[in-house]
Order: C-alpha cells, then sequence, then structure tokens
C-alpha cells in the first residue's frame, strides 16, 4: 500500500507531463464544438420552435375569428340562434363553423379537435347573465336578449425538440356577440 | 532597427480597442439584422390582420344581406364588388407596406369561398416575398 502510494505522484507527474507535451492547440475548436452542440444549436432549434409554435397559435386564433363571424353573419347561424334552442347552435350551425375555420387556413382534414357543440351564453340589456332560451322581458329585466358564442378548435403541435415548455396541444378561442 | 520593431510587436497598447472595433462591427450587423427581423415580424402579423379585415368585411357585407353590393358608405372604389370593397378596406386600413389582394372565388357568388393574400417583399441579402391568406365563406 506504501509502495503505491509512493508510486502515485510520479504516475500523476508523467501523465501530466504527458498533456503538457500535447499542448493547448485546439482547445478553441473543441470548445465551440462543446459550446456549439450543447449551447447554441439547441438555442436555435428552441427559438425556431418558438417560432413555429407561436405562429400555429396565432393561426388558429385567426381562424377561429373566421369561424365566429360566420356565427354571427351566417343565416344559418341566425335562423338557429334568434329562437334560443336548445342545444342552442343547431348542427348545421355547428358544421358551418367548424368548416369556415378548417377552410380559413387550409387546415387537413383532422387536423383541427372540436368540441361536440359551441356554447351560447346569454346576457339581458343590463350585462347581467340569464338562461339562454329564458326571455329577459318575461323576468322583468332589460331586453333584448345579448347571445354570445364561444367558438374555440384544438390543434395538436409537434414539437422537433421535446422542450417541455411548449404546450403540446394548442387551442383557439374566440368569443363573439351575435345578438 | 530591429530593437525598435521588435518592441512595437511586442506592444500591447490599443489591443482593446482594435478587438472593440472589430466585435463592433458584428454586433453592429447582428442589431441590423435584429431590427430588419423585427420589421419583418411586425408585417407578418400585421398581413394576418389585414387579410382578416378583408375575410371579415366579405362576410359583413355578404351578398346575401347586401345583393346589391356593399353600402356605398363603406366603400368609394370605381367598380364596388364585395371582393374590389373588401380589398380596399383591406388596404386602405392596413396595407402600408404590403398590398392585399382577392386571389379566389372573387366572384363572390353565395355558397363559395373567397380568398384574400397579402403579399410583403423585402430585401435581406435578396428580394424575399412574405405571403399570407384567408378563406372565408360567401354568405
Amino acid at each position: 500500500m506504501s509502495a503505491m502510494k509512493r508510486r502515485l505522484p510520479s504516475i500523476i507527474s508523467r501523465l501530466v507531463r504527458r498533456w503538457d507535451f500535447l499542448g493547448d492547440d485546439g482547445s478553441v475548436a473543441v470548445e465551440l464544438g462543446l459550446l456549439a452542440s450543447f449551447f447554441l444549436v439547441p438555442l436555435l432549434l428552441g427559438i425556431i420552435q418558438y417560432g413555429l409554435y407561436f405562429n400555429a397559435t396565432q393561426s388558429l386564433a385567426a381562424a377561429t375569428r373566421v369561424g365566429a363571424e360566420y356565427a354571427r353573419d351566417g343565416t344559418t347561424c341566425q335562423s338557429g340562434i334568434q329562437i334560443l334552442l336548445s342545444p342552442p347552435v343547431s348542427a348545421a350551425c355547428n358544421t358551418g363553423i367548424q368548416t369556415a375555420i378548417k377552410n380559413s387556413m387550409n387546415y387537413p382534414s383532422g387536423a383541427l379537435t372540436f368540441p361536440a357543440s359551441f356554447p351560447l351564453t346569454c346576457q339581458c340589456d343590463d350585462a347581467t347573465a340569464i338562461t339562454c332560451g329564458n326571455s329577459c322581458a318575461a323576468a322583468s329585466r332589460p331586453a333584448p336578449n345579448r347571445v354570445f358564442i364561444t367558438v374555440s378548435a384544438s390543434q395538436t403541435f409537434t414539437p422537433f425538440v421535446a422542450l417541455w415548455t411548449v404546450p403540446m396541444t394548442i387551442n383557439g378561442v374566440t368569443d363573439i356577440r351575435i345578438q | 532597427m530591429t530593437r525598435k520593431c521588435s518592441s512595437l510587436c511586442r506592444a500591447e497598447d490599443g489591443e482593446v480597442a482594435v478587438e472593440g472595433a472589430v466585435t463592433m462591427l458584428a454586433l453592429v450587423f447582428l442589431i441590423l439584422g435584429s431590427v430588419q427581423f423585427g420589421l419583418v415580424f411586425w408585417n407578418w402579423n400585421t398581413m394576418l390582420l389585414a387579410v382578416e379585415e378583408a375575410g371579415r368585411y366579405a362576410m359583413l357585407y355578404n351578398p346575401t344581406n347586401y345583393p346589391s353590393g356593399p353600402p356605398s358608405a363603406s366603400c368609394s372604389v370605381a367598380t364596388p364588388t364585395i371582393a374590389n370593397c373588401a380589398v380596399a378596406w383591406a388596404n386602405q386600413n392596413w396595407g402600408n407596406n404590403f398590398t392585399v389582394s382577392c386571389t379566389a372565388g372573387c366572384a363572390g357568388t353565395v355558397g363559395t369561398n373567397m380568398t384574400f393574400t397579402a403579399t410583403y417583399t423585402f430585401n435581406f441579402i435578396n428580394s424575399i416575398s412574405l405571403s399570407r391568406g384567408i378563406q372565408v365563406p360567401l354568405i
């Protein structure tokens, strides 16, 4: 054991001498390689990733706004909403909104998922909530009824680098007053 | 002479200034590039708003509710079709750096889709064109 202890410093000093002999040529290249592979390239990929993510989010938000505009202007939706049916949005209106959203940005088939029905919320003219289908005038509250629709869509986002901070699902939501 | 050169060659006065100048050159290019990309992204976002505005106009003043064309108060173009009016509306409000145009379904038939596209061209080494489009149903 003591012999080993005696020999150890000489082994280390020999190793150090060997490394000294090798010198530090190329150390900058090695450092750059490490920096690029562990920091710069992931940073660049992350920036691109977030750019794509925000772009997809914006596009989906714009698409739901087109769907909401369809709900407000389309006769298909308005005819169903005026009489405050329950379920409030007709199947034709639901399909019309979904088609408008999908076509607006040319989303491929199956790329978006929608709720079973776009929900309505209702208010009287003093901005207090009322159950859709009930008349504000009949409840002795300021008429006419205000009707709002929540148009939403979801899209799966597939990142090419697994970053836990990037949500895998993008949601686009637009609320609009339709009556 | 040799002694003078060797002392000059060993001198390190002004080294920081020289390195600073070289680094500043890179930094200035980096800043200019960032500003350029900032402008591009600004326009990229604005283009989406512009085409949305055109689409919203076409959906609001739809041929079903406005069979004789959009109301004259909202449109002052020579040929006030729904496509022309929507494009004029978007360009009037947003089109400072780019142009919005109708690229498909411009006849404005009920039940069809109308497409609006904004195109922005900028110079970055080469000339680059970006475009964004939106398709809206005509009610």
